[in-house]
This record gives structure tokens, C-alpha cells and sequence, in this order.
């Protein structure tokens, strides 16, 4: 890897400082109720949540849509872009979930386009014009990934590394578990990560599938709870 | 494989342009109500081809359509169903709790695509029983499109065989997935009132949402199917009570 390429990874990792907010925080609820009914409270518990949080969930959701959306840039296709937009708020179906990824999507359009220039973000916001449920973390982050001309795998696997990490981070604090068993985890899952990464460059929309019913309905159940560990 | 087709324009308690070829058959039931028609489809079981249902409902009109019976897939079969809905102003389609069952070695595969009109409603249920060693596939695609906006996008697969199901946030250990989707730009209840239906058993979750201020959804996983079936009646009658109320004043 030359100095150029080092540089540019440093940038793709920086978009996941804690600067800048994260829609995946927002999963901790789903995985909250997990932690309060016991059924996660050892390091192989978080580590089997974790692999179908990866695998299950952002692997055919997240991950297609970020592939589409770089196919859709390398086509200047925005109106396909427009229906991946749609496609993907409607494909949210847990409103508080929802809600987040909108936010740390408007957080980080602001962000970046405070800091500089990206015509490639100004088009997206004419694209969606006053349709601002549209604009979610994951499109913003896409787009400003294909703009630098970050790597496809490698923002898809950024994104599942960071997602990871702060989920870990989350049950850490909840469970409890030991900084250490929070580390094992983490490099349990590397691997899992690198192959899910590797899975996605080959999927398309048509692989795209929610069959994370159970986190669903841990995120759909949290809006009710009387007191929360977590907000999304 | 081939495909058969039904077809059903629905205008206020009657249906008409109406094709279908055996023995896919869509009739009108004895069942009578105050403010809806019902009307029974059958043939869809039929294994040797795929089964495309479209369906229109005219403005102002207030249909359930049922399966006649639960969906028993054949082992080693595959099986798809295509159905193409559409639902014009004020009116109201409901369809009535399908369960899918499948068989050893068989496949599944549902497609639904509906686009309402303006302040038309939707109640849409289905029940997917699962054993998780025997069948092959099974996919699911509902989309609900509200004039140009997509509203509901939930495509659902699954394969019994693959490693991830049995872990956390998956669909684990538990036989039975359902959801119930209720459409409507006003909602006629509070949402604490359909909360409170649901129930926490043991080995039995469920879990509702907001679906952006223009419906809900209700996800259901259990073990129990008899719990299951009667806790997606209790809320589909306080749904039908909810919406008779309004809509008797309509006829």
C-alpha cells in the first residue's frame, strides 16, 4: 500500500470518528432488549449477536444499497438513485431507526458540506429536493465515498467494522462485560467481517432481505419500555 | 413453469372483469358485514404452476378477500405467487391472514406490489410457518407504494439450512413469523390500544410500529401458533371495529 493509498484510508476511517454521528448507535436498542431479557450476557452471546447483525442484517441491507449506489454513480444515474432513496426509507420499518439514520444523515451532509466542497452531495440534495426522510447516513456516506473514490469493498467493510465496534461498545456498558471479552469479540469478528465485506461486492437488490425479524422486534419493543439504557 | 392468472376489478359490493383460470377462483362468501364484502380465493395450492393475482379495487369500495384455506406447499414443489393490487381512493382492501406452509424440499417464493391512491387503507396479513430443517426457501417481497412514495419495502428470506438463522436478531429457534400491515393516512386508534393486544408471552414475541405517521406494522414471532392465530384475530376485530365505525356512515 503507497503513502497515497495509506492517506486515503486514513480519510475513509475518519468519516467514522466519533465526531461525526453514526446511525448504527441507533441498533443498540434492538440488542438492549436482548441484555435486559438475559439472553445476552456472556462474550458468546454478544459474539452470535454481533454475527447476525453483520451477516443477517447489514449484509443484505446496508451493504447491497451501498454497492447500488456506487453503480448508480458510475452511471450518473440519479434516478435510479432517487428509487434506491425511496426503496431504502420504506425497507426501515422501525420508525426510531429510521428517525437516527435520517438525522446522522443530515448531521453528516452538514458536516461535510461545511468543511468542503462536494458537488456530488449538492446534486443529491436538488435530487431530493425538499424530501428530507430521503436523505439517509448511508446515502451521504456512499456518496462522499464514491466522490474521493474511496474503494467499494473497503467502505463497505469501514462500515461494518465501525457498526461493530459500536454495538460492542454499547453491550460493554450494559451487559456488563470486561474491555477484554469486548476485544475478543472484536477480533472474533474480524474475519466475519472481511467475508461479509467480500459478500457484498457480489450481491445485488435482488438479495436484499430482512430476515433480522428478531432485532426488529427488539427495536419495535424498546419504544416502550418505561425506562432505556439507550436512545436511538 | 407456467403461469395462471386471476383477475378481479372490485366496484362497491359486486366484482367485475372478472378472468381466471381454473383452479384459481375468487367468490363471493355468505358471509355478511356491515360495511365490507367478502369474497374467497382459492386454487392457489396449485403446485404445478405459479399464480399471478391481480386485483383492483375500485374508489369507495370496502372488499376482503381470504384464502380459502391455509397455503400447504408439496414436497419438492416450488411455488411462486405474483400479486399485483391496486386500490383506488377511499377504499378499503383487506386481506384476510394467508398462512404459508411449507414442505420438505419445497420453495416459495411471494411477490406483492401495491399502490394505494390517495387515502385508500390496506390490512394485509400473513403467517409464514417455518421448519427449519425440511424445506428449501422461502421469500417473501411486499411493497406498498402510496401514489409516488414507497411506503412499506420489506423483502424476507429465508433458508432453513443457512447458519445464521439461529443466532440473536434472527429468526432463532421460533416455527411461525407474521405481520400484519394496516395502511391508512388516519389511523383510527391510539397506538397503545393495539400495544395492549399484544402479548409477551413466554417463547412469544411481538412488536409494533409506526410506519411514518401513515400506518403500522406488527411483527410476530411465537411458537404458538393457536396464540398466534388468536391475537392476530383480536387485533384485526378491533381493526374491523375501528374502521366500521367510520365507514358505515360512508354507505
Amino acid at each position: 500500500m503507497g503513502a497515497r493509498d495509506t492517506q486515503k484510508q486514513l480519510h475513509l476511517i475518519h468519516l467514522h470518528h466519533s465526531t461525526f454521528l453514526k446511525s448504527q448507535v441507533a441498533h443498540a436498542i434492538g440488542m438492549e432488549m436482548y441484555v435486559r431479557s438475559k439472553q445476552i450476557q456472556t462474550k458468546e452471546d454478544l459474539a452470535s449477536f454481533c454475527y447476525s447483525y453483520i451477516h443477517g442484517y447489514l449484509l443484505h441491507n446496508d451493504a447491497i444499497m451501498m454497492k447500488e449506489i456506487y453503480r448508480s454513480m458510475k452511471r450518473q444515474d440519479w434516478e435510479q438513485l432517487l428509487y434506491l432513496a425511496k426503496v431504502y426509507n420504506a425497507s426501515k420499518n422501525v420508525l426510531e431507526l429510521k428517525r437516527t439514520s435520517r438525522q446522522a444523515g443530515k448531521r453528516l451532509f452538514d458536516r461535510l458540506c461545511s468543511i468542503e466542497e462536494s458537488p456530488i452531495l449538492e446534486e443529491w440534495s436538488e435530487v431530493i429536493q425538499e424530501k428530507e426522510q430521503l436523505n439517509h447516513y448511508i446515502f451521504v456516506y456512499s456518496l462522499y465515498a464514491f466522490e474521493q473514490g474511496f474503494d467499494l469493498f473497503d467502505t463497505i467493510q469501514t462500515y461494518f467494522y465501525f457498526s461493530l465496534t459500536n454495538v460492542v461498545q454499547h453491550a460493554v456498558r450494559a451487559i456488563p462485560l470486561a474491555p477484554k471479552d469486548a476485544e475478543q469479540v472484536i477480533f472474533q469478528m474480524l474475519d466475519k467481517i472481511d467475508e461479509a465485506a467480500e459478500t457484498a461486492i457480489h450481491l445485488t437488490m435482488k438479495q436484499m432481505g430482512n430476515s433480522a425479524i428478531g432485532l426488529e422486534i427488539s427495536a419495535m419493543q424498546h419504544k416502550y419500555l418505561l425506562s432505556k439504557l439507550f436512545l436511538s | 413453469m407456467t403461469e395462471r392468472t386471476i383477475k378481479a376489478r372490485f366496484q362497491k359490493v359486486n366484482v367485475h372483469d372478472y378472468e381466471d383460470e381454473a383452479p384459481l377462483k375468487l367468490q363471493k362468501t355468505d358471509k355478511s358485514h356491515r360495511v365490507f364484502s367478502n369474497y374467497q380465493i382459492s386454487g392457489l395450492e396449485d403446485h404445478e404452476q405459479s399464480n399471478r393475482a391481480d386485483l383492483l379495487v375500485k374508489k369507495g369500495t370496502n372488499i376482503v378477500v381470504g384464502p380459502e384455506d391455509v397455503l400447504q406447499l408439496q414436497p419438492e414443489q416450488s411455488h411462486q405467487l405474483d400479486m399485483f393490487v391496486e386500490v383506488e381512493e377511499e377504499a378499503l382492501l383487506i386481506w384476510n391472514k394467508q398462512e404459508i406452509i411449507p414442505a420438505k424440499g419445497s420453495q416459495y417464493q411471494q411477490t406483492s406490489k401495491i399502490q394505494l391512491h390517495q387515502d385508500a387503507e390496506l390490512i394485509w396479513g400473513e403467517i409464514y410457518h417455518f421448519d427449519h430443517d425440511t424445506f428449501t426457501s422461502l421469500s417473501s417481497s411486499m411493497e406498498i407504494w402510496v401514489d409516488e412514495e414507497c411506503l412499506v419495502f420489506d423483502p424476507f428470506q429465508f433458508f432453513p439450512k443457512s447458519e445464521v438463522n439461529h443466532h440473536y436478531g434472527m429468526t432463532e429457534t421460533f416455527p411461525y413469523v407474521a405481520s400484519m400491515w394496516y395502511i391508512t393516512p388516519h389511523p383510527p386508534f391510539d397506538e397503545w390500544d393495539v400495544q395492549q393486544r399484544l402479548s409477551q408471552a413466554k417463547h412469544h414475541r411481538a412488536g409494533m410500529t409506526d410506519l411514518d405517521g401513515q400506518g403500522i406494522l406488527i411483527r410476530w414471532l411465537s411458537t404458538d401458533l393457536s396464540l398466534l392465530r388468536k391475537e392476530m384475530d383480536d387485533v384485526f376485530q378491533f381493526f374491523d371495529q375501528q374502521i366500521t365505525d367510520i365507514r358505515k356512515w360512508r354507505i
